[in-house]
C-alpha cells in the first residue's frame, strides 16, 4: 500500500485512535510541572504515534517528539479535541510534508485557551459540583448510592465526551472543535445547566446546614425559645439562608480568601458556642 | 476498632494510585475519584465502616464543593493526600459520626500545609525528570524519553504510599490520646465550626456560578423545595432538570428569529 494512502487511512483507523487515546487516558498529567504542564503528555503521545507516522525514519520520529516538547495546558475533557487535532495535523504533515510546524503549534495554542476557559466552567464549576451535590443528597445517612452514582455518571460522561472529541479532532481537524466553540453551547446549554445547578445547590444546602440558635430569651418573664418559636415560625432554616448571604458577600464583595473566612468562622463558632447563639 | 497494617497498606496503595491519576482508567476518573466524598467512601470501606466514612465525606465534600483548580492552583488547601489517613483515623477514634467529621476537617486542614510543601518539592523533582527526558529525546533515544517521565509516577506513588501508611498506623495512638483529653467545649466549638463549613463550600461554588443577583431566586427556590416542601434530592433534581430543559427550549428562538429575518 502506498505510504500516502496508508497515512490517510490512519485517521479512520479505530485501533490506532484507541491506542493513542490510551496515552491521553493515562499520561495527560504525567510529569506535570509549572514549566510545561501538560506538554509532556503531548510529547509522549507523539513518540508513540511517530512509530506509525514515520515507521522507518528515526530522525523524523525524533523531530516529531521535539516539536511538541513545549508548554501546553488546557482542560482535559474538552481539550481532548486539541490532542486529536494535533495528531491529525501531524498525520497530514507526514503524508504531504506541507504542513508547517508553526501552524500546528499556533493552532494548539489558539484552541487551548478558550477550551480551558469553557472546559473549566463546564466541568469544574458545573458538572462535577452539581453531580457531587446530588451525590451528597443521595448519601445522606451514609448510603453508598451517592458515591457510586457520582463515580458512574462522571466516568461515563467524561469518557464518552473526551473520546468522541479526540476522535473528532483527528478526523476533522479544527472543524472537530466547532461543536464546542459555536455559540450554541455557551448561549443555550450552559445557562440551562447553571439554572439547574443553582437550584440543586440551594436544595442540598438546606439538607446539610443545620445551624440553629440555642438562645432562649427571657421576654417579660416568658421563656422564648428563639429557634423554635421565632425563627422556625417565620421560615424554617432562616439562619443558613442568612448565613449564605453573608458568606457570599464576603467572598464576592470583600474578596476574602477561603482561609480567612475559615478563620473568621472559627472565631464566630467559638463565640457562638459559648453564648449559645449558635448550636 | 483499629487500623491493621494490611489496611494501612491498602490505603497507601489507593492513595498512590489515585494520586498518580492512574487508577483505574487514568485521568478519566481523576476529577471524581480524587474528591473528598469518594476518598472518604473508599477509606471507610477499607477500614470496615463505609457509613461513617460517607458521613465524614459529606462534611468534607460540602466544604470542598466550590474548590476549583485553575492552571494547577487550587482555591482551597489541598487535602487529597491527608484525607486518606485522616478519615480512617477519625473513624476508629471512637467518636460518633458528627464529631468524627469535625475532627477530620481539622486534621485535613492542618495536614494540607504539608501537602503544599510536598507539592512544591515534587514540582522541582519533576522538572529534573522532565529535563532528563528532554535530553534523552534530543540524543535520539526516544524509548528512554518516553519512559523517563513515568518515573515521576513511581515517585508520587511511593511518597503517597509511605505517608498514608505511616500516618494511618502511627496516628491512631495520637488521635485516641487527643480525643480523651479534649474538653467538651472544644468538641462543641468544633461541632459548630463544622456545621458552618458547608456554607463556605456552597457559597464558593455559588460565587462562580451566579452570573447576576436575580439568580438568587433559584437558590432560594431550591432551598424552599427541601425545607418547606420537604422534597427529597431526586425529586428536586428532576424538577430542576425539567426547568433547565424548558429554559433551553425557550432560548432556541434567538437563532430562528435571525434566520427568519434573513429570509426577507
Amino acid at each position: 500500500m502506498d505510504n500516502n494512502e496508508r497515512l490517510a487511512s490512519l485517521k479512520n483507523d479505530k485501533s490506532f485512535i484507541r491506542r493513542i487515546y490510551w496515552h491521553l487516558m493515562y499520561e495527560i498529567a504525567v510529569c506535570f510541572t509549572m514549566e510545561r504542564m501538560m506538554g509532556c503528555s503531548m510529547t509522549l503521545m507523539m513518540i508513540d504515534a511517530s512509530k506509525d507516522l514515520y515507521p522507518d525514519d528515526p530522525a523524523k520520529q525524533q523531530e516529531l517528539a521535539q516539536h511538541h516538547m513545549v508548554f501546553f495546558n488546557t482542560q482535559q475533557t474538552f481539550g481532548a479535541v486539541v490532542w486529536g487535532i494535533a495528531l491529525g495535523m501531524e498525520i497530514e504533515r507526514a503524508r504531504t510534508g506541507e504542513v508547517p510546524d508553526e501552524m500546528i503549534q499556533s493552532i494548539k495554542t489558539a484552541l487551548a485557551g478558550p477550551l480551558a476557559g469553557l472546559g473549566d466552567t463546564v466541568w469544574q464549576t458545573l458538572f462535577v459540583p452539581i453531580l457531587l451535590s446530588i451525590s451528597i443528597g443521595l448519601s445522606e445517612g451514609g448510603s453508598i448510592v451517592g458515591p457510586i452514582f457520582a463515580v458512574v455518571v462522571y466516568v461515563a460522561v467524561n469518557w464518552a465526551c473526551s473520546y468522541y472529541l479526540f476522535a473528532a479532532g483527528v478526523k476533522m481537524g479544527v472543524d472537530g472543535a466547532n461543536a464546542l466553540l459555536s455559540g450554541d453551547l455557551k448561549e443555550r446549554v450552559l445557562p440551562a445547566i447553571e439554572t439547574m445547578g443553582i437550584i440543586v445547590v440551594g436544595a442540598v444546602l438546606a439538607n446539610n446546614c443545620y445551624l440553629e440558635t440555642a438562645l432562649v430569651l427571657n421576654v417579660n418573664g416568658v421563656m422564648v425559645d428563639l429557634q423554635a418559636d421565632v425563627f422556625d415560625a417565620i421560615y424554617g432554616g432562616l439562619i443558613p439562608l442568612i448565613g449564605s448571604v453573608i458568606v457570599f458577600w464576603l467572598i464576592k464583595a470583600k474578596h476574602l480568601s477561603a482561609n480567612k473566612i475559615m478563620l473568621g468562622m472559627l472565631v464566630v463558632a467559638i463565640i457562638g458556642y459559648f453564648t449559645t447563639i449558635l448550636a | 476498632m483499629s487500623i491493621t497494617v494490611l489496611q494501612a497498606a491498602i490505603l497507601g496503595v489507593f492513595a498512590g494510585l489515585i494520586g498518580t491519576e492512574l487508577f483505574p482508567i487514568g485521568y478519566l476518573g481523576m476529577a471524581i475519584l480524587g474528591r473528598p466524598l469518594i476518598i472518604a467512601t473508599i477509606a471507610g470501606f477499607v477500614v470496615g465502616d463505609v457509613q461513617t466514612g460517607i458521613i465524614i465525606g459529606i462534611t468534607l465534600q460540602s466544604l470542598y464543593l466550590g474548590a476549583v483548580v485553575i492552571g494547577g492552583v487550587s482555591s482551597l488547601p489541598s487535602i487529597g493526600l491527608t484525607s486518606w489517613f485522616a478519615v480512617p483515623l477519625c473513624i476508629v477514634s471512637g467518636l460518633d459520626a458528627e464529631e468524627a467529621a469535625a475532627l477530620c476537617v481539622t486534621i485535613c486542614l492542618a495536614g494540607s500545609a504539608v501537602e503544599t510543601v510536598l507539592g512544591s518539592t515534587n514540582n522541582v523533582l519533576k522538572q529534573f525528570i522532565l529535563h532528563a527526558s528532554d535530553t534523552a529525546v534530543n540524543n535520539g533515544n526516544l524509548k528512554a524519553g518516553y519512559w523517563i517521565p513515568w518515573t515521576s509516577n513511581i515517585l508520587v506513588f511511593v511518597e503517597n504510599f509511605v505517608i498514608v501508611m505511616l500516618f494511618a498506623l502511627l496516628g491512631q495512638d495520637v488521635v485516641v490520646a487527643l480525643v480523651s483529653v479534649l474538653p467538651a467545649w472544644v468538641t462543641g466549638c468544633m461541632g459548630v465550626f463544622t456545621k458552618m463549613l458547608p456554607l463556605l463550600g456552597f457559597m464558593m461554588l455559588l460565587s462562580v456560578m451566579l452570573k447576576n443577583n436575580l439568580q438568587w431566586i433559584l437558590f432560594v427556590f431550591g432551598f424552599a423545595l427541601v425545607k418547606a416542601a420537604g422534597l427529597d434530592i431526586i425529586t428536586v433534581t428532576i424538577i430542576s432538570l425539567a426547568i433547565a430543559y424548558l429554559m433551553y427550549l425557550m432560548s432556541s428562538h434567538k437563532s430562528e428569529e435571525i434566520a427568519e429575518e434573513e429570509e426577507f
